[in-house]
């Protein structure tokens, strides 16, 4: 029961932005990419959730293989992710952000005779309260500061209630208090939701705080994987982080 | 006595169902106090109303730019007028068979159409319309070109403008109250979603490209309704009902009432149709009227006649709530 990644390969022309990655995300746990930009995080997680097609390699979860397969069917997989940049529905209401996913996990965004405004009202107050956002309930989205738009996606992101979360740059642009918040509703998703979270994320600080298990990219390549104590120590993974300083 | 306090409750709980009532009753006793000029231009206004609500459900819900809803108008108006004038089937019986076919053509060419995104969307929507319209023009021995179609009988209650009045006010209404509850459903929630974000919305699990589709064909279907309602109006069916400045009626109706407001589409229905009619009257060049009021609006009034009313209303009770610069949302 995991998230296994075989050989997986993405190329733009020329560019091989992912190279033959594999590893696995297990069940309950914690599994953070990182690497320099350009490493191909991002790229490997739209190919994952279905956005890129895979040109080499097989995404399997739960024993299905989902290589091909849209974005819509990945998510019903149970698969839900956030996005690197902000990507909200800006001219709804908090609420109506969470609410639309919710309905159509329900499986009820065919319906068109009875009223969409209650339904899952509970369900949609306690992922508000979850991330903590209820106060801004009734707050048009495009409104919120970043911080909290981001929080939101993630909150987008529960209505699918998904086995497993892709967590693309979850506290890039906050603050430091908001970095912090973000860190504990990580860890509180795994540990009291028994959530699977795989997670891109630039502050070292987070990542290492948060995570099971490490995967290290480099050029497109995965170059080492372990947990977060044994990367501290690794060498190959020093010298990419100082050779980006250099 | 109860009934009467009951109706006072039922408006006190919502204020503004008093201006449903008293809408509804001005357009059912006006009728008995004015002439035939007067009857018969209020028909063509909620015709022409119906036909922008329509549009709006792809436009203003769902956020898709068609400008093929013309050839849809036309087809439903030439579905109902040929078998009828050719004496194939009768009139209530060519009324169901049109607006079904109607909305299985535009189940075709939304499913076309809806291979590409934005403006390549409109430019074959577009190329539709034409091709209904060429298709008009050309098979003179049924649609009879250019000459158009004239002389479709209709049932002799519809003799009467004032009986035909109630006839279209009451299929308007129904189907008004019908777009009403699809916007609201979470069918219409969704396609909101869509409109705001279909990345964003395929990504909590919605299948964009089906609801999308939707949207285009309970669009023809009402438009195709309006088609029908116009061959009746007019007793018969012309060429120019599936053109492309058909096409670009609802549009313009739209855009000026308030895409983003549940009334704007109808508001700006009648504020075309009182501009062709009455500055019509003065100028032939009344289309460049209209032209610079479209300019005016996309620029200065971008949410449209109501939603610029409806921000400025909630500015007023004190809800300061709006995002940059955009639209208003949904009221």
């Amino acid at each position: 029961m995991s998230l296994d990644v075989q050989g997986l390969t993405k190329t733009f022309g020329g560019l091989v932005a992912v190279k033959d990655v594999t590893f696995v995300a297990k069940q309950g746990l914690v599994t953070s990419v990182i690497g320099p930009n350009g490493a191909g995080k991002t790229t490997l997680f739209n190919v994952i959730t279905g956005y890129l097609r895979a040109d080499a390699g097989k995404v399997v979860y739960q024993g299905e293989d989902l290589t091909h397969l849209p974005p819509y069917k990945i998510v019903r997989k149970g698969i839900g992710r956030s996005f690197q940049i902000v990507n909200i529905f800006p001219m709804l209401t908090v609420f109506e952000n969470v609410q639309v996913a919710l309905i159509s996990r329900l499986g009820k965004s065919p319906n068109f005779i009875s009223k969409a405004k209650n339904i899952g009202r509970e369900e949609v107050v306690e992922i508000l309260s979850t991330v903590g956002l209820s106060s801004q309930a009734d707050s048009m989205a495009g409104t919120l500061s970043y911080g909290d738009q981001r929080i939101m996606e993630i909150a987008i992101a529960l209505a699918s209630r998904p086995s497993m979360l892709l967590l693309d740059e979850p506290t890039a642009g906050m603050g430091p208090q908001e970095t912090l918040t973000t860190g504990e509703l990580i860890k509180s998703l795994t540990k009291r939701h028994g959530l699977t979270i795989l997670l891109v994320e630039h502050d070292m600080e987070v990542v290492f705080s948060v995570s099971d298990v490490i995967v290290v990219m480099h050029q497109g390549e995965v170059i080492a994987v372990g947990r977060p104590e044994e990367m501290r120590e690794n060498e190959k993974v020093i010298k990419i982080y100082l050779g980006e300083m250099e | 006595m109860g009934l009467l306090s009951e109706l006072i409750r039922w408006i006190g709980n919502r204020p503004q169902r008093l201006g449903v009532i008293l809408i509804a009753l001005i357009f059912i006793i006006f009728p008995f106090l004015v002439d035939i000029f007067w009857i018969r231009l209020v028909a063509e206004f909620a015709i022409l109303a119906l036909f922008a609500l329509a549009y709006n459900l792809v436009l203003g819900q769902t956020g898709l730019f068609s400008f093929g809803h013309g050839g849809l108008f036309g087809l439903g108006a030439y579905l109902l007028a040929v078998p009828v004038i050719k004496g194939m089937i009768s009139l209530p019986f060519a009324f169901v068979t049109s607006v079904l076919l109607t909305t299985l053509m535009s189940y075709g060419i939304g499913w076309f159409c809806l291979r590409l995104t934005g403006i390549y969307f409109s430019i074959l929507t577009l190329a539709f319309s034409q091709l209904i319209w060429v298709a008009i023009w050309k098979f003179r021995g049924i649609t009879g070109g250019d000459d158009g179609l004239i002389g479709l009988k209709v049932p002799a209650l519809f003799a009467s403008p004032r009986y035909q009045y109630f006839f279209i006010l009451a299929v308007v209404t129904l189907s008004l109250v019908m777009i009403r509850i699809i916007n609201n459903s979470p069918f219409g929630f969704t396609l909101k979603a869509i409109r705001e974000n279909s990345r964003r919305a395929a990504f909590t699990g919605i299948h964009v490209k089906r609801y999308q589709l939707m949207a285009f064909t309970v669009s023809g279907f009402f438009t195709g309704l309006a088609g029908v309602l116009f061959a009746i109006f007019t007793r018969g069916a012309f060429v120019e009902f599936a053109s492309v400045s058909k096409s670009f009626e609802p549009v313009f109706a739209a855009i000026v009432g308030g895409v983003n407001t549940f009334s704007g589409p109808v508001i700006g229905a009648g504020f075309m149709l009182a501009l062709s009619h009455f500055i019509g009257r003065f100028t032939e060049y009344w289309p460049s009227v209209s032209g610079v009021i479209l300019i005016s609006v996309i620029l200065f009034l971008p949410a449209g006649i109501v939603g610029t009313i409806a921000s400025l209303a909630r500015r007023v009770g004190g809800d300061r709530e709006k995002v940059q610069g955009q639209g208003v949302k949904e009221q």
